[in-house]
């Protein structure tokens, strides 16, 4: 019987041992605990308050950073976090959806130098560089660089974050533009790019 | 009298070796504190790894579980859509197809489709009790189970995988597949069916949270579980060809869906027909619909119909086989209050089979009514209390009748992980009855601990 319990309590020592050492080593797209290095404290108060709400309730399927590295315009947001509420297991209301939406936005224009293009981070180029790298140039432009034909100028205003990916994955049958063999994240990527050019 | 009667042999055999208990209940208390450190102490802050699906689109496991592996709507929805991710239902914008979700997916890779260590080492203590024995005690510390699944998408097309390898089942390292099957999923994301062929569960994971046999406690409720005496339960995995349609209304306000299965069965002895003479006709059918009226709250209605070879006295000279018809007919449902926090779960369960006497062979038939009520309270997300309660009154043709078999449990369990892939839990049971055929009363009490990896 002794013997029986010294064995028992070496495997539990041993399953903790494992389940530390499995702690060690973070997931690509778990960089940054979002929420300890955000510092909101200089936000105004309502902001804050939608920011404990984006924390609480955009936490529950995927990271935060999912979320805060990639940039939209409010209407963006809007959309984006309403896209979020129409998914089947959610749990964000109307009230809810819009103070997170109203933070989202002004973290966007708000946030430090060095957080930006936080993409990088994953190890993947920034949305302006896949433009080129994407050669989407070779048949578009962006602020006249590129094949001046198809400026793409302003697109963000025209098409929303699912019509852009839609094209770029299986473009009007019969037209010019090839479907794309990029990688998921380098079109997410270049949609959170996409999306920021809106006309003036 | 049954009841008397059972309560009168319980009285009897738990009195007996009281030192004995003593000293069990003290190992237990040292087991038991070691494994609530473990849980408190041990809870890492990132995990390194998360099963394919969630590894596929970098998502936590809650995206899809309430706790792994109990489904929640969005998860149900993942498994009907063929292993793809339901697109979000807003009114307004353009409803997209299977092959617009198929585009959507990242590039196919291998560690986006297998998933290889989903294991539970478990720390268990029993004491039981049968009539006419010494009550004994037992205790183990092991790895439960370990399983390996490979589950995903053929690149570029409608067609879908899934299989699971079980390693170590029980406690006892055992190989086997229990699940193998292909098939092909097609219309939208609103308005989809699918087919599958292969080996498959008769039961898991079709239909709505009551209906699952994934549970927060540790086993299953035992209407899922309990073998009748026509030896057929619903927890088995035959080989398969299953239909099934789902719609879902703007934003999965409603989900309707509808299963059917035609199965080859399993033998009425237990035995696989995959792996044993196939003689005997076991075809069955199976049967559900399912309705999720409210985010994370539905309701099912099952059906199951077969016909078996029954062997009843097997080897003895008396030996005789009869083809008796086996019913099962059912309804779960679950309601979520509070925004979220507490799941009111219940489930009902008819079976209505042919006997046949084992000693006159006179015709008769086995009649089963199982319920079961529950409560998940979650706490946190990844962090439930849940407790549940069973009842199955067993009636057969020239047996002391009815009888019950009655269990109840409760738990506490709690992520580990941001992620929720791992998971530890705590558990006391209790199961006490009558064998509606030997008419033997047995009970016991189970103390569990455990830890569940998911990678
Ligand atoms: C019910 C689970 C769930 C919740 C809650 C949730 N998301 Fe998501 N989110 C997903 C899934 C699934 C995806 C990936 C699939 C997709 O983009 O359609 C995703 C993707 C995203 C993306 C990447 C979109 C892109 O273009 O690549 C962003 C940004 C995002 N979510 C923001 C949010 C915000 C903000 C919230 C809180 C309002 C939120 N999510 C809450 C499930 C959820
Ligand atoms: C071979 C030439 C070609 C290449 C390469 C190409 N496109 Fe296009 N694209 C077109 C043409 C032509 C159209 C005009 C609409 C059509 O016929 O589909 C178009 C349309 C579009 C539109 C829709 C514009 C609107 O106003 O709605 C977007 C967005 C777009 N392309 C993005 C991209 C991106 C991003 C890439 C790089 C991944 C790319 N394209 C690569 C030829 C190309």
């Amino acid at each position: 019987m002794k013997q029986h319990w010294f064995l028992s309590s070496l495997a539990l020592a041993a399953l903790a041992v494992v389940s530390v050492f499995a702690a060690q080593a973070a997931p690509p797209w778990h960089h940054g605990a979002a929420k300890s290095t955000l510092n909101v404290s200089t936000y105004p108060p309502n902001i804050q308050h939608g920011f404990r709400v984006f924390a609480g309730k955009c936490s529950e399927c995927h990271a935060l950073s999912l979320s805060l590295n990639v940039s939209r315009s409010e209407a963006g947001w809007t959309q984006e976090v309403r896209r979020m509420q129409d998914m089947a297991s959610s749990h964000i209301d109307d009230r809810e959806a819009g103070e997170i939406a109203k933070f989202l936005a002004y973290y966007d224009t708000h946030q430090p130098d060095e957080q930006n293009g936080a993409d990088s981070a994953a190890g993947v180029p920034s949305g302006r560089d896949l433009f080129d790298k994407l050669s989407c140039s070779a048949c578009h432009s962006i602020a006249g660089a590129g094949n001046t034909s198809f400026p793409l100028d302003g697109i963000g205003s025209r098409r929303t974050a699912s019509e852009l990916k839609k094209q770029i994955l299986s473009p009007v049958a019969g037209s010019a533009m090839p479907a794309t063999t990029a990688s998921q994240t380098e079109i997410d990527s270049l949609i959170s790019y996409l999306v920021t050019l809106k006309s003036r | 009298m049954p009841v008397d009667a059972a309560a009168g042999v319980r009285q009897m055999t738990f009195g007996q070796k009281k030192d004995q208990v003593m000293r069990f209940r003290r190992h237990l208390g040292i087991a038991f504190g070691a494994v609530v450190w473990l849980l408190l102490t041990a809870a890492p802050r990132n995990a390194f790894a998360v099963p394919q699906y969630a590894r596929r689109y970098h998502l936590k496991c809650y995206a899809c579980h309430t706790i792994p592996p109990v489904l929640n709507e969005q998860g149900y929805m993942f498994q009907r859509l063929g292993h793809h991710l339901p697109a979000s239902l807003d009114p307004n914008s353009e409803i997209e197809r299977i092959i617009d979700l198929v585009r959507k997916e990242p590039e196919w890779r291998l560690t986006n489709n297998a998933s290889m260590a989903v294991s539970d080492f478990n720390f268990s203590a029993q004491r039981s009790t049968v009539q006419g024995q010494a009550p004994s005690s037992t205790s183990a510390i092991q790895v439960g189970s370990w399983n390996a699944y490979f589950g995903g998408w053929i690149p570029n097309t409608q067609f879908f995988y899934y299989s699971e390898f079980d390693i170590v089942t029980n406690g006892q390292t055992n190989p086997n597949m229990p699940n193998a099957h292909i098939g092909y999923v097609g219309g939208n994301a609103k308005s989809s069916w699918y087919a599958t062929v292969g080996r498959e569960h008769l039961q898991v994971t079709d239909g709505t949270r009551a209906a699952e046999v994934y549970s927060l406690l540790p086993s299953a409720p035992l209407i899922f579980e309990n073998q009748g005496p026509t030896n057929f339960v619903l927890d088995q995995s035959p080989v398969a060809a299953e239909a099934g349609y789902t719609w879902a209304s703007s934003r999965y306000r409603d989900i309707f869906g509808v299963n059917v299965k035609v199965t080859n069965g399993d033998h009425a002895d237990g035995s696989e027909i995959l792996t044993s003479d196939s003689s005997k006709n076991s075809k069955d059918v199976w049967a559900d619909a399912d309705w999720w009226y409210a985010p994370e709250s539905g309701i099912s209605f099952v059906t199951y119909q077969g016909q078996k070879n029954q062997i009843q006295n097997s080897g003895l000279a008396n030996q005789f086989t009869y083809y008796g018809r086996i019913r099962r007919e059912g309804a779960f449902a679950n309601y979520m209050i509070g925004r979220d926090k507490v799941d009111v779960l219940a489930g009902y369960l008819h079976g209505n089979d042919d006997w046949e006497d084992p000693v006159t062979g006179a015709p008769g038939s086995y009649l089963s009514n199982g319920y079961f009520a529950e409560i998940n309270y979650y706490i946190l997300r990844g962090f439930a209390l849940a407790g549940r309660y069973d009842r199955l009154r067993q009636d057969v043709t020239s047996g002391i009748h009815p009888t019950n078999l009655e269990q109840w449990q409760t738990g506490v369990e709690k992520a580990l992980t941001p992620e929720g892939n791992i998971v530890g839990r705590l558990a006391v049971g209790n199961f006490h009855g009558i064998d509606p055929v030997a008419f033997t009363y047995s009970a016991n009490r189970t103390y569990e601990a455990d830890i569940q990896f998911n990678f």
